[in-house]
Formats: structure tokens, sequence, C-alpha cells
């Protein structure tokens, strides 16, 4: 069971890395959840994170729903491809309303 | 047809329509609105004047006319359909029965019977007295359900695609399940054109649980593929899971010209739909569920239902509605029934059976010249006739839901009687037999739930003491098991009271107040000639006649009866019948140079070479054999019989079974499967245990069928720990073990 974890640079960003699954969750999301807490404004990087099911999703959209509430913000960036692909199945871009960047080396056709 | 046969039909004819009127009327107690009902009862009545009109039988013209006019204004929605009419027209039904039954027994006819008839008349003609136009009842509502988000709903459905709304249960993630592999799945039989993920249902509280799931869909598809093809690719989910699948708009024109071309057979509106691809079977048991669950007020047409749950559309359905009332009324002038003289029938049967015997015998010579190919024409044609035996016996059978329907109307007037609160519960209604047996079982069947009724069921208060609902509840259920039919008789009352039932027995002088039985043993009791425990006689029960003669009834359809029973909490009846009388599939063995008949149903498996009975015990304790580590007890037919003839070097076991039991027999040899015709054993042979007929081989030699119950019963009573019962012959009655 590999599972990912929470972390943050020296630069304040903080990241998840790892597998982003239904066996993690539950750990990762108290930790997410204390970071937006503690912060007014959090930027989570996505970029580790190399596979993705939609528990992961789901706690994705329920951070950023947290921090709505709370009236901080939370901002995704450098999705990584397997979050991309997620993203797109479920068309969640637009709830997210991050700005995806795309890399070169681009994902066959998964965008409709 | 002379006038005679004519009449004869007519009596057959309007007792079954007095049936089905009266099962309507029941059926119209619950459910005062239901059309379909009010039709059957208005039919039977009109019917039945017809027919009476032809042979000028007046006196059932003039009362029955009465009674289908009245029926008329509640068709016609002008008159309502109360509780009070209800029961006036029951007793019309069994008023039309009883002049019916007079014309074959014209001494019934009295005087009693014409004011009876005259006071009905009354009662009706105050129903047709000009009403002002009462006002029909307003079709029940639809119950709101829906979970669909009307926003995304509308901006699908203008798309020509499939409109999939998915709601994932809470446990999707913990069952390792993961949405987004569905989403992906689907992806391969089509194309998803658009999908909204809601996110809604994901609590904002700490009430979330990341490990639930709280995801929902809605998607469309564009796709070719069939509806089941799409519904199957949730197939992992679709228990714990809302799906809601529709088909896309172009394809109503498809299902509307698919329904219309159906065959002119009568289908519920479910199967329809079904049947021409609108809806899957598992969309409709579910819906059926949704039905049945929302209660008998507020029931919602199943077609209503469906649109709403967005799983089919409105044109498809009023299509589907259309061309089931234009089946409907073609059907009323088709027969699709034959009425067969029963004589014929047994004839045929009997053909078939010299025909199995016949065929068996050219098996037997293609196999002694060892032609292949007539090996193979033989083969073929055992294997046709068996397939025509099993037709010609089917034709015989009938389900027993016609009986249990009858009892309906038993539970409510007797219930009524008694002062307490029954209801009668059916299961298995479909389940066949031999019309011979249903007629015979029937009585005995109405004495066990008149028992039940009296005996059995205690008085509401009694019932409320006990922490027990009012109401009781007697369950009437029918299967198959292993060649028989298992018909049980179960209440939820009091049970069997061990002491009164030893008291009483000690007082009759059946046994002797020093004997010690086991429960079972007591609950036996029952059956002794004689016994009742009631302490009242009342009209229904307690007379003492009733429960020996009972199990001789079903003893002469060579059956069995047991009973068990709970303290408080009620008592179980099971009938044990076999289901065919005339011809079965048979597993021959044989033991020196007489060869026996095993019916195939009860075998279980053959042990060839038995080298487990050099371990088994053969002393004072009983036979035993040692199987996988069961325990089975075996009878050697050879000693049974008494067989002279030299012993075998290796003996062959056959296990077999009987009402859960299971227990061994020991033969010389196995010989095979063949088909039986069973001839019934003279009287001379009616004490043998053992014996249930015989039937003659394809070589003409005679081989003795085996009752494999009462061999199973001597063989387990040889085993210690099951004892035989006290006063009783251990093959003739059936003990649960508990």
């Amino acid at each position: 069971m590999s599972s990912a974890s929470f972390t943050e640079n020296s630069a304040g960003i903080f990241s998840i890395s790892g597998e982003l699954s239904i066996y993690c969750v539950a750990s990762l999301m108290p930790e997410v959840l204390m970071c937006i807490f503690r912060n007014d404004g959090v930027q989570i990087s996505l970029a580790g994170v190399h596979d993705i099911d939609s528990a992961g999703i789901q706690l994705l959209i329920h951070a950023k729903n947290n921090a709505k509430l709370r009236g901080k913000s939370l901002r995704y960036c450098e999705h990584s491809d397997a979050v991309i692909e997620a993203m797109d199945l479920c068309n969640l871009c637009g709830v997210f309303g991050d700005p995806i960047v795309i890399p070169q080396t681009a994902i066959p056709n998964t965008k409709q | 047809m002379n006038l005679e046969e004519a009449l004869g039909i007519f009596l057959v004819e309007s007792q079954e329509l007095l049936e089905q009127m009266e099962a309507a009327l029941l059926a119209l107690e619950t459910t005062p609105d239901d059309e379909d009902a009010i039709n059957a009862v208005f039919r039977a009545a009109h019917t039945i004047k017809g027919s009476a009109g032809l042979f000028n039988l007046d006196a059932i013209v003039n009362f029955t006319h009465i009674v289908e006019s009245v029926l008329d204004r509640v068709r016609s929605g002008n008159l309502a359909f109360c509780e009070n009419l209800g029961m006036l027209m029951l007793h019309c039904g069994d008023h039309m029965g009883r002049l019916i039954d007079c014309i074959q027994k014209p001494d019934l006819q009295s005087t009693d019977m014409e004011q009876t008839g005259d006071a009905l008349m009354q009662r009706l003609n105050a129903f047709l007295a000009p009403v002002p136009a009462a006002m029909p009842a307003a079709p029940p509502t639809a119950s709101n359900d829906s979970t669909l988000k009307a926003e995304s709903c509308e901006a699908l459905a203008s798309t020509d695609n499939w409109h999939i709304s998915l709601r994932f249960g809470q446990d999707v993630f913990r069952q390792g399940l993961d949405p987004m592999g569905f989403l992906r799945y689907l992806g391969t039989v089509g194309r998803v054109a658009h999908i909204e993920t809601l996110t809604a249902a994901i609590p904002t509280n700490s009430e979330m649980n990341p490990e639930s799931c709280y995801l929902g869909f809605e998607i469309s598809l564009q796709s070719s593929a069939d509806k089941a093809t799409i519904e199957n690719v949730f197939e992992f989910v679709k228990d714990d899971c809302d799906i809601r699948i529709l088909p896309p708009h172009s394809m109503i024109g498809e299902y509307i010209t698919l329904i219309r071309n159906m065959n002119e057979r009568d289908m519920r509106l479910g199967e329809m739909l079904v049947s021409c691809g609108t809806l899957t079977e598992h969309e409709l048991e579910v819906a059926l569920l949704q039905q049945t669950r929302s209660g008998m007020e507020s029931q919602p047409a199943i077609g209503e239902l469906l649109i709403q749950q967005a799983l089919v559309q409105q044109p498809v359905v009023e299509a589907a509605l259309e061309k089931q009332k234009q089946v409907r009324e073609g059907q009323q002038l088709n027969i699709s029934n034959i009425r067969v003289d029963a004589r014929k029938l047994d004839q045929l049967i009997n053909l078939v059976g010299e025909l199995i015997i016949a065929g068996a015998g050219a098996h037997n010579i293609a196999q002694r010249l060892g032609a292949s190919d007539l090996l193979e024409a033989t083969s073929t044609l055992s294997r046709l006739v068996a397939e025509v035996r099993d037709s010609a016996l089917n034709m015989r059978m009938v389900p027993i839901g016609g009986t249990f329907s009858r009892f309906q109307r038993v539970v409510r007037d007797i219930s009524k009687d008694l002062d307490k609160q029954i209801e009668l519960v059916i299961s298995g209604a479909d389940t066949e037999l031999d019309k011979t047996i249903v007629e015979k079982i029937s009585d005995p069947l109405m004495h066990l739930v008149r028992n039940a009724m009296d005996h059995g069921v205690e008085a509401p208060s009694v019932r409320i003491e006990k922490g027990k609902p009012a109401q009781a509840t007697i369950t009437l259920n029918a299967c198959h098991d292993s060649g028989n039919i298992v018909i049980e008789v179960s209440d939820d009352g009091g049970g069997l009271n061990r002491e009164r039932i030893f008291a009483k027995a000690v007082e009759k002088r059946i046994i002797d107040p020093s004997t010690i039985l086991t429960d079972a043993e007591i609950c036996d009791l029952i059956f002794e000639p004689g016994f009742s425990t009631a302490a009242q006689i009342t009209n229904i029960s307690g007379r003492g006649v009733g429960m020996d003669v009972v199990r001789k009834n079903i003893e002469a359809l060579r059956g069995t009866v047991e009973v068990e029973s709970s303290q408080d909490k009620g008592s179980l009846f099971r009938i044990r019948l076999p289901l065919t009388l005339a011809i079965i599939d048979g597993f021959q063995i044989s033991v020196g140079a007489a060869s026996f008949v095993l019916p195939l149903d009860v075998v279980v498996e053959c042990i060839e070479n038995a080298a487990l009975l050099d371990a088994s015990s053969n002393g004072d304790s009983g036979n035993y054999f040692n199987l996988r580590g069961e325990v089975l007890p075996y009878i050697r037919l050879r000693d049974m019989f008494d067989i002279d003839a030299p012993a075998v070097r290796r003996e062959n076991i056959v296990v077999v079974q009987y009402g859960g039991r299971k227990a061994g027999l020991v033969v010389d040899a196995l010989m095979g499967e063949l088909q039986a015709v069973i001839r019934p054993q003279g009287a001379l042979f009616a004490h043998s245990r053992g014996i249930g007929g015989f039937t003659i081989l394809g070589n003409g030699e005679v081989a003795l069928i085996l009752d494999v119950h009462a061999l199973a019963t001597l063989a387990s009573a040889t085993v210690p720990g099951h004892a035989a019962p006290a006063g009783g012959d251990g093959a003739r009655h059936a003990i649960t073990m508990q």
C-alpha cells in the first residue's frame, strides 16, 4: 500500500505527492484541512501525485469547499498527468477553477 | 354436443367464474379502485347470466341480472365500491353458487334459499336507486420521489444521447470500487458527450468521511449499444447505487414500432417495456419493489413510476398501454385454453408408458446386437420418448395457487367469527402439482388452516400481552424439493403446548404416564385418532376427528406430514407429496438375481467397490459407515429382502436422501439409469415396507421400485440416537429431530 504525503517546502508551497487514493485519504484530509485553517492562502502543488482515484478527487474537492467556507483561498498548481486525466474524465476543470498547464509532451487525446 | 354435455360445461365454467369473482372481490377490499378487479367481477356475473339464459335457468338469470346491474354502475364510475357493497357481493356470489348447485341437485332447494335470495335482491336494489352520481375515486397521485436535478436533466434531454444518472452509494470506496473506473469503462461502449460531476452531496462539516463516496454524475452518452449493455457496465455497483438510464429521443420511434409489432399476447406493461428494450429486467425489478413498498394507499401505476424516475419516455409507455388494451380486448374473443377430458389424458399417459417399455426393449436388442447406428437410433428414440413423457405428465399439472387463493376467503370469514385478526400470506403459488393431488390435498389443508386459526392463533389481547402484534399471520407455502412437492402451513401463534398434549394423551390412555418422550414424539401424538386438547368443541374444530384423518389422507397420496413447533412462536406443518405418479427417471440396482429401481431424484451418489464397508461397524450399535467424515446409516438390501444368492466380492453403496436425511443402500451391482413406468402393487403387498410399486424392465423382467422414504427411516431407526417413537410404526411416521 503506497500512500501520499503532505509536505511544505521552504517557499511556503505545500505539495501532495505519491498515490492519492482511498488508502491515504483518511490520514491526509486532517492535515490538509489544518493547513487551510492555519494559513490565509494556500497553494498546493500536485506535481508529485502519480496516481489518483475518486476518493482522491473527492478529497481535493472537499478541501476546496472547506477553504471557500472559511473565506480562504486554496489553489492547486502543477497538476500532474494523472490528475489532469482524472479531472478531464470528470469534467472538473471548471469546478476547481485553477489554471492548468498542459506540458508539451501532451497526453494523447483526453480532451473531448 | 348434446344439451347435457353443454350443461356440464356450464356448471364447471360457472364454478370457475365464481371463484374468479370471489378472488377479485377480496382484492377490492384492499384496493377499491382496482379497475381490473371491478371488470373481472362484472365479466363473471355477465357471463354466468348469459350462459344461464341459454338453458332457461330463470332464477339464476333474474338474480344475476340485478347483480350485474349494480356492478355496471360501479364499472362506469357512478357508484363507488365500498365495504358494504363488497360484503353484499360476496354473499351474492355464494347465493349464485347455491342456485347453480340446485340445478344438479334439486333437493337442495328450499324456502330458506328463496328468502335469502329475496333479501339479497332487496339490498341490491337499494344500490340501484337513483342516487346523485358518486364521484369516481381520484386516480392516485404520483409520489414525489424525484432525485434528478431539473437543470441538468433539461440541458441534457435536448441532445439525442443516452442520459445516465449515477448516484454512487457511500460504501463504494470501501467495496474496493472506483467510480472513475466505471466512467472509463463507459467510454468503451460509447462516447461520453458530456459529464457533470455532482459534488453537492459532500458534507461541509465534520461529518465528512473521506472514505465515503458522496459523488454523483450526470452523463450524456452517445452510443449505439442497447440498454442492457449499458446497464451491464455498472454491474458491480448496481445493487448499492442509484442508476437511471434513459434512452435517447431517437429511439422512441423504434421502441414504439417494436411494441406495436409485438405478439398478440397479453403481457404486463413492465414485460412489454423490457421486451422492446427500453427498460432492463433489473430496472423493472427495482421499480416493482418500489411500487409495493409505497404502500397500499398511494400505489402509483408502474408506467407513471417509470416515467417519473426517468427510466423510460412517456410516448413509449403510452404506446405500450395502448397495445396492452388492444390485446386484452382481442383476447376476450380468443380461447387460449382447451378443455380436455381427463380420461383421454390418462389414456395418453398409459400409451406413453407402453412406449417407454417398448423403446427400452428395442434398446436392449440394439445393445445385444452391438450395431452402433442402431444403438444411436434407439438412444434418440429414448430421449424423444422421455420428452413426450414429460410433456404428457405436465399437462396434468396445475399450479397450487388456485387452491391457496380459496383460503383467503376462509381465513377472512373464520377470523371474523373467532374475533381474531388473522392475515393469510401465500407464497409459491405457482408451484405445480398433479391435478388429482390438488383435489385431494384441499381438505387436509383446510383442516390444518382451520386448526391453526382456532388453536394456534391466540386472541388479540393475549397476543399483545405476549408482546406480539395483534394481527396474526398464517403462511401457506409451496415448493419443490428433490422430486417432491412440499406444502407448509405455519402460524405465529402459541405453538403446541407440550404439557397439555402429554396430559391429554395420558387421559385418553394413548400412553402411559411414566413414558418419557422427546419433544418431537409429543408433538406427534396429535396425530393419534380421537386426540384433541381443545377444551371446548367449536364448530370449527375440537371434535378430535381431525389430525389422524389428515395424516391418513396424506399417506394415501404416498406423502408424509410432520410438525415443528416452538412455544409462543408458532407451529409449522409440513406436507411432502411425491410429484410424479406414473413415470419416473430411475436408477437400477441389483442384488443377486433381483433388480430394484430407485427414483433418480433421491440418489445422491454411488460408491463402487465400497471399501468403506470393511471399516464400518456391524454390531449392536447398528450399521453405519464413514463417508468423507459424515456418519451415515446403511441398509444391506440383501439382508432386508432376505435374498439368497452367492455373495459378491465387493459391494456397492448408493447414497440416497429423503427429506433432509441421508442413508446408504448396500447393493451388489449398479446397473445405470432408466425410465420406469410405475405399476402400482397389488393389495397383497400393501404392507411390505420399502416397496413402492414395480416396473417392467426392457428385458421383460420385473423390478421392484423402492420406497426410499421408508427405507431411509428404517435405516436411521437402527442408528443410536434416532429412537423409534412410542406406539408407532417406525416406517409410517416422519419425525423431525429438533
